[in-house]
């Protein structure tokens, strides 16, 4: 508790001055780094080979920063490890960060950036304020796989990866996990009251009826983390009106967010929770909270993406089967099919121009694109890896297998959203918004009203600058 | 002579000196530069604007509704600290029983401070997680909703949500524009929380003052038949008032920041909706939180408001409370 004089200055200096210590001496560094003198751009000193296509220097070590999180730490210490096991002069530090923009933002502006960064986490690095730091991964994508040297790295990638990370058209960013996002259940639960998973409303809420009489809730969700349920109303949203709507809302189209299929989705979880149907105290109640209610068998459906399993693996009871479903449909005219689902490559990694061993920040990558490499991960944390094939097989987990099939089923139905990192406060106020509606503020006219001003207020604000408007 | 006295004090001042330009006063003058800006607080370049960041402020309804939430705190927040300090300290060290001869605190005073300083010795993170619990919205694991379904109070179907409650509590809520200037739920949470922890400070503080009040003076009060409340209005408050005095401006600055309260115990969900945000937060979330482009520049702009609120606040505190010092 900051009382004394001593306490506030070091929180005044957190909150507003944060890095800014670093600054006197970034300036002098910046004037020589911005020059940009490393002449083949990756300071990779040994020769290139087929297998060692970066130049890497086996004696130089390794600055990674991992984010600390969901996934647990042994599968990037794996990536280490296959690293220092190919070159066995170096070392990989791994430094863990539970916020990558907090603890980056300072050795960006100090250029002391780390060889290679898992930019991830609930705060991440804004790319487009340090995109000019960065390596362009079109290197890594044209060199040689790991597992063979006549095919390209580029050619080991499910279809889209290399897409998501994208920024001004030149990849920046390697997304090395593909997640699918959903509705989450215990399988065995369901099975033990001979429950089926609703494809429709109708179903839901006689499943929901049903659930409630014997003191379960159908649908719980992490209140006090908003960013959950921003998922499955904007995939509902997608749904009931097509692509269309998502575009029109990333536009910042007028009236985007009082159309209809707005409005549906916000009465349907209106309905939701004055029907009794949510967790009692949800939205106020944190990650772990909720999502435990699932495994305690006190809630039927919890919405979330394919780390669940590995971020609950601790409390998870013998028997527990989580599965993962699309969300059910809202009518019977949603313009996007049943199995329409949010998948996605995420956990994005960058290498950045600044570091001390940027050749082995991509060798770095390149070995974690291997079959090896990938395969540990997908072990670990039951998660699809991004390399093609590299998770045949594994049966261990009811959550990797259901994922999988709901990725085949969903084929080009698949959701993206991309208002949420262009217009950050457009996204905060979606997130007052989802609190008010979830704690029971009001329902689809407040929710409405609330977010067309927001909308409004951003498209008309010249500080905020504008995105080429999204088609696709 | 003279140059060696010189020398000496520079020896010993010196590196203080030089940490504090270093890390106190070269950093305030970056803000007050940066709030000049259009900085984004990423590249190397830092183009000027001016003091249009300063104009925005005023356009700012979020910030606005932030120093409105400063304001609720400045009020209350002191005050409640300040009396309930008082009365433990007043009972600890004097308020013990008259059926006994000569001036002493309640029976067991010795334990009572060590239980009301303990918070001191919590870290913010360690505050979070019991608070949260205390208030968790769930009858079958947060603390209070247990307690209050209990007795009744609580329909276990539609718990208190607390740190997750944005309705103005006391105050009603003044509609501002797109936003609202109001007491929530969730502040009123964090400044009990706030009063919690500094209580035991101040009781410290308080009891020190006390304990250089010469004893006779209380003793002749008593030998006079005076009561317990005569004694604290008529000796104790009076003798105490520059404790009360540096302590009011401490708290007031604690309450134009509470930014660890409001960064770390109120949850992501009342940040988004503005109901939990002060001044302090505003400014994080602004700086690494918002879409302006010019981010960083902006809320260099808002921290410097707040600290020249800080320091008016501080100059009117200390001109009010200024009495004349007494020797014992």
């Amino acid at each position: 508790m900051s009382h004394t004089s001593l306490n506030r200055r070091t929180v005044l200096r957190r909150a507003a001055a944060a890095g800014l210590l670093a600054t006197p001496a970034a300036g002098f560094l910046a004037a020589c780094a911005s020059s940009d003198s490393t002449g083949d751009g990756n300071g990779g000193t040994a020769a290139k080979t087929k297998d060692n296509p970066f130049g890497v220097d086996a004696k130089k070590n390794l600055d990674a920063v991992v984010f600390d999180g969901g996934f647990g730490q042994e599968y990037a210490k794996g990536y280490a490890s296959l690293y220092e096991q190919k070159y066995s002069g170096s070392k990989v530090g791994i430094t863990w960060s539970k916020e990558i923009l907090t603890d980056m933002q300072p050795r960006f502006t100090g250029n002391t950036a780390p060889d290679v960064i898992n930019n991830s986490s609930p705060k991440t690095l804004d790319l487009a304020t340090i995109v000019d730091q960065l390596t362009d991964l079109t290197e890594l994508y044209d060199a040689p796989s790991v597992d063979d040297p006549n095919v390209k790295i580029r050619d080991t990638l499910l279809a889209g990866t290399i897409e998501s990370g994208l920024f001004n058209d030149k990849p920046y960013t390697l997304n090395a996990a593909y997640t699918v996002y959903g509705f989450f259940h215990d399988q065995t639960l369901f099975d033990t009251k001979g429950w089926k998973v609703p494809t429709t409303w109708e179903e839901f809420l006689a499943l929901a009826e049903n659930a409630k009489k014997e003191g379960i809730a159908a649908f719980t969700h992490q209140g006090k983390y908003p960013w959950y349920m921003y998922n499955v109303i904007t995939d509902w949203i997608w749904k009931v009106g097509g692509k269309e709507a998502i575009f029109a809302i990333d536009n910042l189209e007028p009236n985007a967010w009082t159309s209809d299929a707005v409005k549906t989705v916000i009465d349907h979880i209106h309905e939701m929770l004055g029907k009794g149907y949510v967790q009692a105290g949800a939205a106020a109640l944190d990650h772990t909270t909720t999502q435990q209610a699932v495994i305690d068998r006190k809630a039927l459906f919890i919405p979330c993406g394919t780390w669940l399993e590995g971020e609950m693996a601790k409390t998870l009871r013998s028997d527990t089967k989580l599965e993962v479903s699309a969300q059910w449909s809202l009518t019977a005219s949603d313009k996007s099919p049943y199995g329409t689902v949010r998948a996605a490559a995420g956990e994005g990694w960058i290498v950045p121009k600044t570091g001390k061993n940027p050749a082995g920040g991509l060798e770095f990558l390149r070995i974690m694109l291997s079959k090896a490499g990938a395969r540990k991960f997908a072990e670990l944390t039951k998660s699809l890896p991004v390399v093609k094939g590299a998770a045949d097989g594994l049966t261990g987990s009811s959550q990797f297998v259901s994922a999988n099939k709901v990725l085949a089923a969903a084929g080009t139905n698949v959701v993206s959203v991309r208002f949420d990192g262009w217009y950050k406060d457009l996204y905060t106020a979606l997130e007052g918004a989802i609190t008010n509606l979830m704690s029971g503020k009001g329902g689809s006219a407040e929710f409405t009203t609330a977010m067309q001003k927001a909308a409004d207020k951003i498209a008309a604000d010249p500080n905020v600058k504008k995105q080429p408007k999204r088609t696709a | 002579m003279n140059h060696g006295r010189a020398r000496f004090i520079v020896g010993f001042l010196f590196f203080p000196v030089l940490l504090y330009v270093v890390y106190v006063i070269w950093p305030y003058l970056q803000t007050i530069g940066y709030s000049l800006t259009d900085w984004n607080g990423f590249t190397p370049e830092v183009p000027y604007a001016g003091f249009g960041n300063y104009a925005d402020l005023l356009k700012d309804e979020t910030f606005l509704r932030s120093l409105y939430h400063n304001a609720v705190i400045l009020v209350v927040y002191p005050i409640v600290t300040i009396l309930l300090a008082l009365f433990f300290a007043f009972m600890l060290n004097v308020g013990g029983r008259g059926d006994k001869a000569g001036v002493r605190g309640v029976a067991g005073s010795g334990l009572y401070k060590t239980i009301f300083f303990f918070p001191q010795l919590l870290s913010i993170a360690i505050v979070a997680i019991l608070w949260s619990r205390i208030f968790e919205s769930s009858t079958d694991t947060g603390f209070l909703n247990a307690l209050l379904a209990k007795v009744g109070i609580v329909d276990p179907q539609r718990p208190l949500l607390f740190l997750g409650e944005t309705n103005s509590w006391l105050l009603p809520g003044i509609p501002f524009g797109d936003t609202i200037l109001d007491a929530p739920v969730v502040l009123w949470c964090l400044i009990a929380i706030a009063v919690w922890g500094g209580v035991g400070f101040y009781l410290v503080l308080f009891s020190a003052g006390m304990q250089s009040i010469p004893r006779d003076i209380f003793e002749a009060a008593l030998l006079d038949g005076s009561t317990r409340g005569q004694t604290f209005f008529r000796i104790t408050l009076p003798l105490l008032w520059e404790q009360i005095s540096v302590a009011w401006v401490y708290l007031g600055i604690a309450a134009l920041d509470f930014f660890l309260l409001a960064y770390a115990i109120a949850p992501p969900s009342m940040q988004a909706t503005g109901a939990s945000h002060v001044m302090s937060s505003w400014i994080y979330h602004t700086a690494f939180g918002s879409s302006r482009y010019d981010k960083f520049g902006y809320a260099c702009a808002m921290a410097v408001a707040m600290a020249a609120f800080t320091f008016i606040f501080a100059l009117i505190q200390l001109r009010i409370t200024r009495r004349e010092k007494i020797e014992f």
